[in-house]
């Protein structure tokens, strides 16, 4: 079973993509701040992350970074979901070696979850 | 790795990113849960999905895509979020769409420019908690 880790601050919407992406056979895990979610990628190594951008005590952008510095980090696929559309924050992610960056008022919660299975598949 | 203590939960809808963020900052310093949307679908697709309805909406009336008005019938259409009040933030004191909101049952209109961040979240946690204001 593939492990999905969500690092998002938003608990509400966190819980409703864990929800979404347990009913289609993933097994999930929340962190609900990037120094969290970074602690928990560097020991658990999930399969695929879904990022937030602007998160309380390390924002994405930062976590990405330190998720790439790794050995096992520099290949898991990344998803970016944020509400920022601006292209500089695309950029710098994309630098970091992003897999998709997700603007989420253009995503339905549903897409997100194909979205993941896309990435998985192309592993 | 998940909170135990029950807070309030506040969805914003807000197309300006920066405010948005600004108010999610100070929701949640105030101890308040929040889930932020930048567009009506996008807050329509969250309640479809949310294991928890939001206890108040925090509207903006323009947005890119519905304006507050289009948005609350589509949430009269469902009889579960005809029940969480809503309050709108505005930039505009038209009297017609202050009234045309309150005439579907909004529970508060606010203009911006008279309040400050702190006051409009004073309201918004009276709302959330059942207090009229």
């Amino acid at each position: 079973m593939n492990t999905i880790l969500i690092i998002e601050d938003e608990k509400l919407l966190a819980d409703a993509l864990k929800r979404k992406l347990e009913r289609s056979g993933f097994s999930v895990f929340i962190a609900i701040d990037g120094a969290e979610g970074l602690e928990f990628a560097l020991d658990k190594h999930p399969d695929l992350i879904l990022l937030d951008i602007v998160m309380p005590i390390m924002d994405g952008i930062t976590v990405l970074d330190r998720i790439r510095e790794d050995e096992w980090g520099a290949k898991v696929p990344v998803l970016i979901l944020s509400n920022l559309s601006d292209a500089e924050s695309i950029k710098e992610s994309k630098a970091s070696g992003i897999n998709d960056y997700l603007i989420k008022t253009d995503w339905k919660i549903s897409d997100v979850v194909k979205k993941v299975k896309e990435n998985l598949k192309n592993r | 790795m998940e909170e135990s203590v029950k807070k309030l939960k506040v969805m914003v809808v807000e197309d300006e990113e920066l405010l948005l963020q600004a108010i999610s900052k100070k929701l949640s310093v105030r101890g308040f849960e929040a889930v932020t949307c930048t567009s009506a679908k996008q807050a329509l697709d969250y309640l479809s999905n949310l294991g928890e309805l939001p206890d108040v909406i925090w509207l903006d009336y323009y947005l890119q895509d519905m304006n507050g008005l289009e948005f609350v019938k589509e949430l009269r259409k469902i009889q579960e979020w005809s029940k969480i009040p809503v309050m709108v933030v505005s930039n505009s004191a038209s009297d017609e769409k202050r009234n045309s909101m309150l005439a579907l049952g909004v529970n508060k209109y606010v203009l911006k420019a008279q309040y400050r961040l702190e006051e409009i979240i004073d309201m918004i946690s009276q709302i959330a908690s059942g207090k009229k204001v």
